[in-house]
């Protein structure tokens, strides 16, 4: 994948269509004939589009969605059927789009924004701002930062994985299993409520600093204890026939434009963490998690080894992790300037274009890892069977919310 | 190998025993601040006015310490109109009309083994028409109005509405509130609510005295 530019989304502009592409290096925005992206001002954040209809006798079409009981966000997908095969499917994710505001915005109110933008993912998002803005403003790396970034992240990895799998669990109907799972995930929650002071990490990333204070000291051998624990569930999840079978064979995709899980279960190695743009990983022992078949259930073993990976750089970085600053709030300056930073959240890798004029962000743009896992479920849904969607679905880790626009 | 349910019961209990008694470890800055009477407060959330907090504004930032200490008590819903009909079961429906994904999330929490809404006789239902309750999370998303519209419209009487959380309550620093489109019975503050505020509203809701 190094190197290689792929569309990574869809944007539209005056009526025309621009397709977005992104190698691995700096992002880069191709015209599609008769748009013009270039000249835009908002950056206006992509829509996956995907609109093949299947067409034929005994072909059903039916719509899920926006608000359903099984969705956790609301979401419309429009599915095409024979039988119980599903032909095609159109996700159409902007009906909850709120399109939030940042340009214009301050830098403190921005960031206060951007870790709305996806809640569960809010300490990747709010230190990827806080970063690009470090960057710009040419403060040096502060090594502490960085490590008390690095936890918070991995924490936030850990608390995403347990919820993916639990929904596979729920979907499968292992209801002690779904309960258990559900319930470690509470506690890593009121883990981080304790230490951080919220249990999504609101308000604790900061410019040049943590804005609040957090604990750190013996957080690895709390989350350890988790670790363990999901341990002892996994053993027995992995025994069971009734939930590898659903998860076996189901929504396989490979494509080198894939991203995370998706992607390192599909044998890609790409992991942004090892040459990301937002935060050093090289001297925590990052081992990337790898698996063959391309489906829910290697999506799901790589998430299972990731959650024993993030234990183990979470203790790495304590043992490291010295004195955290705290954040700089007032007179952040009348700085300007512009640039590109990526993180490896749970669902891959997640890229932020953040330009400043004057202390106040110009424009912003986003391109989630939720962006691609749609177009992953989009394409490896098909030929499946219609329960098989749920699977197909919650094993990638979409968040609806990552796919609406910033303005 | 332990059957699932040998291995399910042999675990420790681990579901609290609110609301009949206090709630362990509240998230505090979920909680309302209560002036300290030392330094000044910059609230990005405007929702300080003098010594007091507008609970519907709070995004439980916590940028008001130390002008602001949160009180650590969970009971900050604001409830409007109460249904007894609903006390020995309750359904209650999300609906997410532009959130961030966390409120769903708390809400969803409630089924888990910690707070295990179950035991007082709520339960998730999968479409409104079931519902006795909608649970309005996020902002106002344009697309979420005709939805929303109908999610009400298809709730049988009687019926309890909750604005939960600062977007649905006010639009917190996000958007707009859903007040445009329906008035909630119960507020809920929060940014998001903890599962405890959310358990305390829905026991109210419905006339259970706690
Ligand atoms: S917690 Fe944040 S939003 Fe709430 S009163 Fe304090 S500063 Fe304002
Ligand atoms: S109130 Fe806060 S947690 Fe809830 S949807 Fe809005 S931003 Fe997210």
């Amino acid at each position: 994948m190094v190197g290689e530019d792929v569309i990574t989304g869809v944007l539209e502009s005056g009526g025309g269509e621009c397709e977005i592409t992104s190698g691995f290096g700096i992002p880069s925005w191709k015209k599609a004939a008769g748009s013009d992206i270039d000249g835009r001002e908002d950056f206006k954040a992509c829509v996956g589009r995907f609109d093949e209809k299947a067409e034929g006798t005994d072909v059903f079409n039916f719509t899920y969605g926006p608000s359903a009981g099984g969705l956790n966000e609301s979401c419309k997908f429009n599915i095409y059927t024979y039988g119980e095969r599903i032909l095609s499917l159109r996700p159409e994710p902007a009906y909850k789009d709120r399109r939030l505001e940042v340009s214009g915005s301050g830098l403190v109110m921005a960031i206060l924004r951007l870790e709305r933008y996806c809640g569960p993912l809010s300490p990747f998002y709010s230190g990827m701002f806080a970063a690009a803005v470090e960057a710009i403003m040419g403060n040096g790396e502060n090594n502490d930062l960085r490590l008390a970034r690095v936890i918070m992240n991995e924490v936030g990895r850990i608390s995403d994985h347990l919820y993916v799998i639990a929904k596979l669990a729920e979907g499968a109907s292992q209801n002690v299993a779904y309960n258990l799972l559900f319930g470690l995930r509470e506690k890593l929650l009121r883990l981080v409520s304790r230490r951080f002071g919220h249990r999504y990490f609101f308000g604790i990333n900061g410019f040049g600093g943590l804005a609040r204070s957090a604990d750190f000291g013996g957080i690895s051998s709390e989350v350890g204890a988790i670790a363990e624990e999901f341990r002892q569930l996994w053993i027995r999840l992995e025994n069971s026939g009734i939930f590898i079978d659903r998860i076996q064979g189901t929504a396989t995709l490979r494509r080198p434009w894939m991203v995370g899980p998706a992607a390192r279960a599909a044998g890609l190695r790409t992991d942004t963490r090892i040459d990301g743009s937002c935060l050093r990983y090289d001297d925590l022992d990052l081992e990337v998690a790898s698996a063959a078949s391309a489906d829910t259930l290697a999506r799901s073993l790589v998430r299972k080894d990731e959650i024993f990976a993030s234990a183990r750089i979470i203790e790495k970085a304590e043992s490291m992790i010295r004195e955290v600053p705290a954040a700089v709030r007032m007179n952040l300056g009348e700085i300007s300037g512009e640039i590109s930073v990526r993180t490896e959240t749970p669902g891959g890798d997640s890229l932020m274009r953040v330009s400043l004029a004057n202390g106040v962000v110009k424009k912003i743009y986003i391109r989630p890892s939720s962006l691609q896992n749609l177009a992953v479920f989009t394409y490896a849904i098909k030929e499946n069977l219609l329960t098989d969607f749920t699977f197909g679905y919650e094993g990638l880790g979409i968040h609806v919310s990552e796919l609406g626009g910033v303005l | 190998m332990k059957s699932w349910l040998t291995y399910g019961l042999m675990r420790k209990r681990l579901t609290t025993g609110f609301p009949s008694m206090e709630a362990e470890e509240v998230p505090l800055w979920t909680t309302t601040p209560v002036s300290t009477g030392t330094g000044e407060a910059h609230c990005p959330a405007n929702a300080i006015k003098g010594t007091t907090v507008e609970m519907g504004r709070c995004i439980s930032c916590g940028y008001c310490s130390p002008a602001f200490q949160p009180d650590g008590v969970p009971g900050t819903s604001i409830v409007r109109s109460t249904e007894k009909a609903f006390r020995k079961s309750f359904h209650i429906y999300l609906f997410d009309a532009g959130s961030c994904g966390s409120c769903n999330l708390e809400v969803k929490a409630l089924g888990n083994p910690y707070y295990d809404m179950s035991r007082l006789g709520i339960s998730f239902c999968a479409t409104p028409k079931h519902a006795d309750a909608l649970i309005v999370v996020g902002v106002l998303a344009d697309g979420m109005s005709d939805p929303l519209k109908r999610a009400v419209e298809a709730l049988p009487s009687p019926k309890l509405i909750f604005a939960l959380g600062a977007c649905a309550i006010s639009g917190g620093i996000i958007g707009k509130s859903i007040s445009g489109i329906v008035d909630a019975d119960i507020v809920v503050p929060g940014c998001p609510p903890n599962p405890f505020t959310i358990l305390d509203a829905l026991q109210r809701s419905r006339g259970v005295r706690l």
